[in-house]
């Protein structure tokens, strides 16, 4: 294999490493980054993307022959713990080449920050955050002026939200204080619109180039429905679950047993401790365990650590495994329950079958029939490539205030047109008018303190001298929101029953509100100060769950594509229907399951993408069946509560999910008068429909959430501000008209709600495409429904419950792993305390030993 | 690092009088301060016992810091 074009140190190195061939991406990228080209590597983790980045990179930095002190090369990584992995590779190629490679992040201490002031790396590795502090450094910033490549770690991570905004306008600013263009390099996880993604990181009209490695045609992909057994019953009553719950069970454990290593990805935090409970209970013998974003960063090295080095079968985790963390091969990944989107599904597959010779292999195990649709249909959009589009945020204002002082933390004074200039080659900010720009600036000068002035009459921009400016900027580095945890307390009791994240509490934090935590129906009957009183009740119905924030939106397409495969089974006589679905890769049981399930439902009422089917359940429950998806489902539950409201004075609370809208009222709710708002719905013109999204929203808790953090990221309130130590009714108000609450109302319409999709069903009803039936009785698909609600709220007896919770426990006391330290030897080492059998030093056997409970990952060394 | 020594002394102390219990508390969330008090009252007390003791004192310690004037 050659490795033309690349330096003889960097060739030389390559064979001392045993590298004898290059990987896919490498090949193709490699030439295109030597020629100086912008490159965005779209490859799965684990194919050597970051070589393919990096050695021509090293090989030009070689043939500048770089003399002066000063950075060179940035290297910018979402993950603020940098896998070690990467860290000592990336260390071994600057030691082999001479090229000085060094780490900067919030953890990084004051010597080291201030060696590396003196003493430049040539290469950096940092977070978008912590360069936004770089660039406000003096003497790093005259370092900066040798930058001539920067490297993106996981783009896809960053294009759709504001960390990434952030991290464009930054790069424009480096491009402006270096007063020359950078070379750009970005590695990405498979994503739906690479095009998108590459004019986000690589700015308005700047030339790039897409290297990309088709996983998908390679994924072998299978759904699956495991129907119980004999041996399943009795799994049943052990565990006292469901016989479907306990087939499932059986069947991970069976897929864990025929493969060395083995992923398991559910949707929620929730579910990834319950599942990994389930099994920890069902197959004690089965070395598995549970990674979420929630456990501590000890808990998840070790898991990473024992996946790696094959202690561990299996782990079931959130997306917090998707990422590029190196965790060894992995040759299966099970995807419990719907993934709900097809880029999650190829993200996540694509963690098995690293070597890229090899196949990534996934099978999703999915419970009812919609589950098992979507599922299908999920697999069959994969496979033609239709993934979801990425959004990149649309000119956010908050992150345009942000960046602003940004660029004022650079030089003190700007003209307005200069700023504007810059700013406007970011791709969010392309359509940024002047107009706006200014308006925003105007805004930050009407703030107390002031954070930015503006001299209309000289047309500049400039840093106020106040300690305010200094404050908001250095509390504003991330654009992450800080969440803060609510304590819910039982009101008889007094008794501290866990804690609440701050987005469920604006959202549903109010006295009267019925939801799940813990397995048990509780009410709010009071909220005071951090506590959140609660009284446990029986009834569970009418509850949220309080992981209702963290689940995955099913985009209307995929939907509507459920909803065409009913139609089509519909439409078929049985055999036909069949061969159809095995057509789709389902197997003969599998599509046997959903035609009788389907065919349950009278022909003149099943709901698909062509019939919303309006529901009388009981007489003050209607259930209307929409496949409209996630968001385009809330949307329309939120019009049809309004419209309730408006029209007939009937107030109406909703649950939704991708396939149906709840409607429950306290007085009477008939199917037809339901009907008939949906019906007047059609009748509106755009202008009318979004005025009532608009207001029914505004009164909704997620818009006063995004609001309390979009006016923390604009300075507007002070960041310590909680969703109960401000009125956050009374500041939406005094706001109203100002750029905070028309980025609170962008962003909330961007991301809560779907209103495209809605207004072309609106219009499909209005024209005669979809037919509105209506049912006046309970049919099958509604108990489906219903049902399954009940079953998402996962209700727990509470003499199991209190088993439960001290079985938890006991696992997590004895998986936490301490530092020990022996006062008589010195030895050192990190201990599992389920692993200690005496507490003995290993080395001199002394028993005079201590431990340190909590260590920074960074100083940790072992494994 | 002088925080590090400090620590190590005092759960030395909490492991040779408790042993292997002393280091099952340790493995919680209980401030070191406050888990001689809880493993003074869990003498004689099974594993499940042990554990419930300190889900209470986890849970008060959690309530105590929640609710703290911010």
């Amino acid at each position: 294999m050659s490795f033309a074009g690349l330096h003889d140190a960097v060739v030389a190195a390559l064979r001392e490493r045993g590298f004898a061939e290059l990987t896919e991406p490498q090949k193709k990228a490699i030439p295109l980054i030597l020629e100086g080209h912008n490159v965005l590597i779209i490859a799965p983790t684990g194919s050597g993307k970051t070589e393919a980045a990096l050695l021509p990179i090293f090989s030009k930095f070689l043939e500048l022959g770089a003399r002066d002190p000063g950075i060179y090369i940035l290297y910018i990584t979402p993950l603020r713990a940098l896998n070690r992995d990467l860290l000592d590779r990336l260390k071994w190629w600057g030691a082999k080449l001479g090229i000085a490679v060094d780490v900067r992040h919030g953890d990084t201490d004051a010597a080291d920050r201030s060696r590396q002031s003196r003493n430049p790396p040539h290469m950096l590795i940092t977070t978008p955050e912590m360069l936004q502090a770089i660039l406000t450094g003096k003497r790093l910033l005259e370092h900066l002026k040798q930058l001539r490549w920067v490297v993106v770690d996981e783009v896809h991570e960053l294009a759709e939200d504001k960390r990434g905004v952030q991290l464009g306008v930054t790069l424009e600013r480096l491009r402006y204080h270096v007063g020359r263009d950078l070379q750009v390099v970005g590695l990405s996880a498979t994503v739906g619109s690479p095009d998108e993604v590459a004019k986000f990181l690589f700015g308005v009209g700047r030339p790039y180039k897409i290297v990309q490695v088709n996983i998908i045609r390679r994924m072998r992909l299978e759904v699956l429905r495991p129907a119980p057994g004999e041996g399943d019953k009795e799994l049943a009553q052990r565990l006292s679950t469901h016989d479907d719950a306990a087939a499932r069970l059986r069947s991970i454990k069976d897929l864990v047993e025929s493969h060395r290593t083995t992923l398991i990805f559910v949707n929620t935090r929730s579910m990834a401790e319950l599942l990994g409970f389930r099994l920890g209970q069902a197959y004690p013998d089965l070395p598995i365990s549970v990674h979420h974003s929630s456990l501590s960063k000890m808990v998840r090295l070790t898991v990473e650590g024992k996946l790696k080095s094959g202690e561990l079968k299996a782990v079931v985790a959130t997306s917090s495994l998707e990422l590029g963390i190196d965790i060894g091969h992995v040759d299966l990944v099970i995807q419990y329950l719907s993934p709900h989107q097809v880029v999650r599904l190829v993200q996540r597959v694509g963690r098995s079958g690293h070597r890229l010779t090899m196949t990534p292999k996934g099978v999703i195990i999915a419970d009812d029939v919609n589950d098992v649709l979507e599922s299908l249909e999920i697999v069959r959009r994969a496979k033609s490539g239709l993934l979801e589009r990425t959004k990149v945020p649309y000119k956010p204002y908050d992150v345009l205030a942000n960046q602003i002082a940004a660029f004022l933390m650079l030089k003190p004074r700007w003209r307005l047109a200069e700023l504007y200039e810059v700013i406007k080659r970011a791709y969010p900010y392309r359509d940024l008018t002047l107009e706006e720009l200014k308006r925003v600036v105007k805004f930050m000068g009407e703030l107390r303190p002031r954070l930015a002035l503006y001299f209309e009459e000289d047309d500049m921009v400039v840093r106020p001298r106040n300690r305010g400016f200094f404050r908001y900027f250095f509390e504003t580095l991330s654009m992450i929101p800080d969440e803060r945890q609510y304590a819910v307390v039982d009101s008889k009791t007094g008794e501290l029953i866990g804690t609440l994240d701050e987005a469920f509490v604006a959202e549903y934090g109010t006295p009267g509100v019925k939801f799940v935590f813990r397995g048990r129906p509780w009410l709010i009957t009071a909220v005071d100060g951090r506590a959140i009183k609660v009284v446990e009740v029986d009834d569970p119905s009418g509850a949220i769950p309080s992981w209702i924030g963290e689940e995955i939106p099913v985009p209307f397409e995929v939907a509507q594509g459920v909803g065409e495969l009913k139609r089509v089974v519909r439409g078929l006589d049985r055999g036909s229907a069949v061969k159809a679905l095995e057509e789709l890769g389902a197997s003969e049981e599998l599509a046997e399951f959903i035609v009788d399930e389907v065919h349950r439902q009278p022909p003149d009422l099943t709901p698909d993408d062509k019939t919303i089917l309006v529901e009388q359940y009981t007489d003050n429950i209607v259930i209307v069946h929409a496949h409209l998806g996630t968001l385009a489902n809330r949307t329309l539950a939120k019009l049809l509560g309004e419209a309730m409201i408006r029209d007939l004075e009937v107030p109406v609370g909703f649950h939704q999910d991708p396939y149906a809208i709840i409607l429950q009222s306290s007085k009477p709710l008939s199917a037809r008068q339901v009907a008939a708002a949906l019906a007047r719905l059609a009748e509106l013109q755009p202008v009318e429909l979004a005025e009532l999204v608009k207001s029914a929203l505004i009164k909704s808790g997620s818009f006063k959430r995004r609001f309390l953090y979009v006016a923390k990221r604009f300075g507007a309130i002070d960041k310590e501000a909680d969703v109960y130590s401000v009125s956050i009714g009374k500041l939406v108000e005094a706001f109203s008209g100002t750029p905070v609450f028309d980025e609170a109302l962008r962003e909330a319409l961007e991301q809560d709600l779907d209103l495209d999709s809605t207004w072309a069903i609106l219009q499909g009803i209005k024209r005669g495409e979809i037919a509105v039936k209506v049912s006046d009785g309970p049919t099958y698909m509604g108990k489906v429904v219903y049902e399954k609600l009940a079953h998402r709220l996962e209700i727990i007896p509470p003499e199991r419950l209190r088993r439960l919770v001290l079985d938890s426990a006991k696992a997590r006391l004895l998986n936490t792993s301490m530092l020990f330290v022996c006062a008589s030897c010195g030895w050192t080492g990190l201990v599992r305390v389920g692993e200690v059998y005496e507490i003995k030093c290993p080395r001199c056997g002394g028993s005079d030993i201590g431990v340190i409970r909590h260590i920074a990952t960074e100083t940790w060394r072992g494994r | 690092m002088r925080r590090k020594a400090e620590e190590a002394a005092e759960t030395r102390e909490i492991l040779r009088r408790y042993g292997w219990k002393g280091l099952y508390a340790l493995a919680s969330r209980i401030p070191t301060e406050d888990i001689q008090g809880v493993l003074a009252k869990a003498d004689g007390a099974d594993l499940n016992k042990l554990t419930e003791l300190i889900l209470e004192a986890e849970k008060e310690h959690l309530k105590a810091k929640l609710l703290e004037e911010p």
